[in-house]
């Protein structure tokens, strides 16, 4: 039986170097892979992330934490715009970090099932690399050297596609 | 660090760029070339609506062909850039275009020259296009008898179904992009359907089959709907709603996230749309909006939605909105091809992001 009311209650996040994180559970809740796992009652007082670093997770909560006091938008059609507004512009401060750790991020977001999370990590990736060319591409996001097209694919590939290379 | 899994890196990240890097990004390594030309990944990049580029329309009228992005604030369309078509479009003295848009799917229309009569498979974005070969000696496709409609098979193979009517007697033949032929497919339906009394609709592809909408007239007369099976490539009549079978009936399929969508308007005069849902084999009404003024049904040009509202749109402005209540999807679907009321000639096509028309 629980006695404790939801919004006072506490659950510790454990990062991969041993840091941890104690926030309310509301703000775990935003990640569907925690609640299921407390829902499934298998989550102890600390949740070990052995593969989230406390640079990442920090960041993670950062987001959870204000994701979790925003309205939401499904509670009341008309929640004020400037609500959404301060989302919006909160989210695009928050995507403003190198390369590196935005993957990262998004690594982590996927493993906890963060979806609106996943969803920007994956647009402002897409917005960073949308101009690149190949050769660009290959070295942001560390491409298999073993996977290159040969020569005359790579000449074929460009070939056709050359409405893309204007 | 750990590496972002190839599936993140397709499907989170490359549906969300543009076409054009899309094209590009073919060079970048073996794996991204052949995942970028999948089925499975046109089809998820076509429907992100999160890439505003890649939700624009091909507009086609009597002169002019051009494309217009989609204004995601005002659901409007924005203004747009003219375009060349690259075959054979202009009418004998030069003055028209006599190219019509019949279908749209992942990207590729399929348009005919009314002239002519010739197919052509073509991608506006990449200007990419193929002329289909005529399947049969004489005249090929004539806009106000034929019907065609376009699907993906199991095996992610392009498929035009070309329905053919001449001298009351009705012939199916299904064109392969990856055979680059024409095969005949045998159909047994009452021959009541198959006369030219009845006007076919291209078909639209929800879940694996093709829907046609088979209607005696504008003005009266009954409506049927048609169904192909795109596995068995087995014909069947399917119900059709409760619509009346006198004054004016415009009815337009959408396929919403592999649901069928109908909208009716019905009605003389003063029309009323009704917007039907297609649920294990039963119509159901979600929705009745009444009594619009003759000028606006005239004008509606097709039906799109944003997420939970859908827009009538006349051309590029929305004439109003309809509200379900109802959560949908992220994703546009406009209807291909209208009339306007002013005699007009107004084409639209949804463009996106295939490239694979050689």
């Amino acid at each position: 039986m629980s006695t404790s009311s939801s919004s006072s209650k506490k659950i510790v996040l454990k990062s991969a170097d041993n840091e941890t994180f104690e926030i309310d559970e509301i703000v775990a809740l935003e990640s569907q892979a925690i609640k299921n796992m407390i829902e499934d009652e298998c989550a102890d007082n600390v949740i070990p992330l052995g593969n989230i670093d406390s640079k990442t997770l920090s960041k993670i909560i950062e987001y959870c934490k204000k994701h979790a006091e925003s309205p939401k938008k499904d509670d009341n059609a008309d929640i004020d715009e400037k609500a959404v507004e301060d989302l919006k512009s909160f989210d695009a401060e928050f995507a403003k970090v190198d390369m590196p750790l935005i993957q990262d991020i998004l690594m982590a977001a996927n493993f906890l099932n963060i979806d609106n999370l996943i969803g920007l990590m994956c647009r402002t990736i897409a917005d960073r690399i949308k101009g690149k060319t190949p050769e660009e591409i290959r070295k942001i996001l560390n491409i298999n050297k073993n996977d290159l097209l040969s020569p005359e694919q790579e000449a074929k590939a460009r070939e056709e596609n050359s409405w893309a290379f204007d | 660090m750990a590496e972002l899994s190839t599936e993140m890196i397709l499907f989170g990240i490359l549906t969300r760029v543009p076409p054009k890097a899309v094209g590009r990004f073919k060079s970048v390594c073996k794996t991204w070339n052949a995942l970028l030309s999948g089925n499975a990944f046109v089809r998820e990049h076509c429907s992100r609506s999160a890439i505003p580029s890649n939700q624009k329309v091909l507009v086609i009228e009597h002169q002019t062909s051009s494309i217009h992005p989609i204004n995601f604030e005002t659901h409007d369309y924005e203004p747009g850039t003219s375009i060349t078509i690259p075959f054979d479009h202009r009418s004998y003295d030069n003055r028209f275009i006599v190219v019509s848009i019949l279908s749209h799917l992942n990207g590729l229309l399929c348009v005919c020259n009314k002239i002519t009569s010739d197919l052509f498979l073509w991608n506006p974005v990449t200007t990419a296009f193929k002329r289909l070969p005529p399947p049969y000696s004489n005249d090929f496709y004539k806009d106000n008898l034929d019907a065609v409609g376009l699907y993906t098979d199991t095996h992610d193979d392009f498929k035009v179904l070309y329905i053919r009517r001449r001298d009351d007697t009705l012939a199916v033949n299904v064109y392969s992009r990856s055979d680059e032929s024409w095969r005949n497919i045998p159909l047994a339906l009452p021959s009541e359907y198959l006369t030219t009394r009845f006007h076919w609709y291209s078909g639209t592809l929800c879940g694996g089959t093709l829907y046609f909408t088979v209607s005696e007239s504008v003005v009266g007369g009954s409506n049927f709907m048609i169904s192909f099976d795109v596995n068995s490539e087995q014909f069947h009549m399917t119900n059709f709603p409760a619509i009346p079978n006198h004054g004016i009936v415009y009815i337009h399929l959408v396929n919403s996230q592999d649901e069928l969508v109908m909208f009716a308007a019905t009605g003389h005069r003063e029309m009323k749309i009704d917007m039907w849902i297609l649920r294990e084999g039963t119509w159901l009404r979600m929705y009745s909006f009444l009594l619009i003024s003759l000028d606006l049904w005239c004008s509606i040009t097709h039906y799109v939605t944003n997420g939970n509202k859908w827009f009538v749109m006349a051309k590029f402005q929305k004439i109003f909105e309809i509200d379900t209540g109802l959560m949908w999807f992220d994703r546009f679907y406009p209807v291909t091809k209208f009339q306007c009321s002013d005699g007009g000639r107004v084409d639209v096509g949804r463009v996106t992001a295939d490239s694979r028309v050689s």
